[in-house]
């Protein structure tokens, strides 16, 4: 009975890594760094690329810009707006909102390109309005805070 | 009796305020183009120094002649007005050193006829300062794939000569663009990891006190050294003892000490004094003054400072 309720638990555990992954698991590309504070990202869903959702790679892309960073040849190392674990924090508690139907998500991200592709969408993401935006909401410090 | 009690409430308010809200002094920042650029594009005046041949950047000649500098230099500093940091332009400096410099010579007194007084180290001293100084380099090299732009950002801490923040790399090889759209791409590629490590380099400051450097001299005709005690305990000692006091969690370096010189670096003042007021190194080497003036030492003690991030102190008289 132990071992039964034992492999139970385990199987739980599993299906709950494998759909989080399956979930998360996006390629990122910068494209390049425009004008007024632009980052253009190309975005591609590796598991069901074709169901991917342009909704959904907004929001990815965002995430992106906000957790985890992006690299390339064209943009070089770009570290995370939400650097510091307090940060993450911060952001945590107003995460829901941002990203809800009615969110200010939306004001900080067009699209290159509505199409989808095999190669997935193109993602323009207003990086410096958001880093302000986080600033304002006192999310992460602003450059000349404290002076 | 009412009034009284709203002038207390009035005098307490604004000292919570002054306490809660003090802000650090802002850093100056000055944006120039690093001396290899200056070597490269010939921007150099060569002089005679005691019999050496020096070469030092030709800033003026740059800014009048080369047609990149003003774009990249006007590009990082909207970029940085953007973050809250104005940057001090270069250019207008030098103008405004020459104007100033212009002004004091026709300057005379009106009842005497007397010249502003000038010495010669003031005249040495008297050159674009500021506390953070940002050098840029780049350049333009042409392959059989392209252009490609390699450039770098890097500030450095005039106080300490550090450097605290850089950022580098290479473009990839273009042949449709031109010079300047690949120059604006390499700024906006390495402002943002640039802007970063300069955080990086004021929550330091905010945690651990401004970084400066003191150093305390002796005039050769005064009749005591840094050995010499006073009260039972050597100059050198009561000095050290009063920096674990006053700096930051009592950081500091004291990297010489002989019986003329004491040489203090990595020194962690304060940004703020008692009252709440923002320090700077001056301010901070002149507590030290008033402590070596005051019984039971009774010193004369002259106070200069080199650059913005030395003060120096010299004992015996001033």
């Amino acid at each position: 009975m132990k071992i039964v309720y034992n492999y139970s638990i385990a199987l739980v555990l599993l299906c709950f890594v494998n759909c989080s992954t399956k979930k998360e698991l996006y390629q990122i590309n910068c494209v390049s760094i425009e004008n007024e504070g632009y980052v253009k990202l190309k975005i591609t869903n590796l598991i069901k690329p074709l169901e991917y959702q342009i909704e959904s790679a907004n929001k990815d892309a965002l995430k992106t810009i906000l957790y985890s960073g992006y690299t390339s040849t064209q943009c070089q190392t770009q570290k995370a707006l939400l650097r510091q674990p307090t940060d993450i924090e911060n952001f945590k508690k107003i995460e829901s909102n941002f990203f809800s139907n009615k969110g200010v998500w939306k004001t900080f991200v067009r699209n290159a390109t509505n199409e989808q592709n095999a190669t997935g969408f193109e993602i323009m993401v207003n990086k410096d309005q958001l880093r302000k935006y986080l600033e304002e909401k006192q999310i992460i410090k602003s450059l000349n805070n404290g002076f | 009796m009412n009034k009284k009690l709203s002038f207390l409430l009035l005098v307490a308010c604004l000292s919570i305020s002054t306490t809660f809200f003090a802000q650090a002094k802002k850093p100056t920042l000055i944006i120039l183009p690093s001396d290899n650029w200056c070597e490269q594009r010939i921007f150099m005046t060569t002089f005679d120094n005691q019999g050496t041949k020096q070469k030092v950047p030709n800033y003026k000649q740059a800014f009048q002649e080369d047609t990149e500098i003003g774009q990249v230099i006007s590009k990082i500093g909207s970029l940085m007005i953007d973050r809250g940091f104005p940057l001090k332009d270069a250019e207008q400096e030098l103008k405004a050193i020459e104007a100033r410099s212009a002004e004091d010579n026709m300057t005379s007194s009106t009842a005497t006829g007397s010249a502003i007084a000038e010495s010669p180290l003031d005249k040495l001293k008297n050159k674009a300062k500021a506390d953070i100084v940002i050098q840029i380099w780049w350049k333009v090299t042409k392959t059989d794939s392209g252009k490609v732009v390699s450039f770098v950002l890097e500030a450095f801490d005039a106080y300490t000569s550090k450097r605290i923040a850089a950022s580098s790399g290479n473009g990839t090889p273009n042949t449709t663009d031109i010079v300047p759209v690949l120059l604006q791409n390499a700024i906006l590629a390495n402002i943002d990891p640039f802007a970063a490590q300069l955080q990086s380099h004021f929550d330091d400051m905010f945690a651990n006190g401004r970084e400066v450097q003191l150093t305390i001299k002796r005039w050769n005709n005064w009749d005591k050294n840094m050995e010499t005690e006073i009260s039972g305990e050597e100059i050198t000692d009561r000095i050290t003892k009063w920096m674990d006091e006053n700096t930051v969690k009592g950081r500091f370096n004291k990297s010489d000490a002989t019986e003329n010189i004491i040489r203090f670096e990595q020194v962690r003042i304060p940004l703020f004094d008692d009252k709440n007021k923002a320090l700077d190194a001056r301010d901070f080497g002149k507590k030290l003054q008033k402590f070596l003036k005051a019984a039971p030492y009774n010193f004369e003690v002259k106070l200069m400072t080199r650059g913005l991030g030395e003060a120096i102190l010299v004992l015996g008289e001033k």
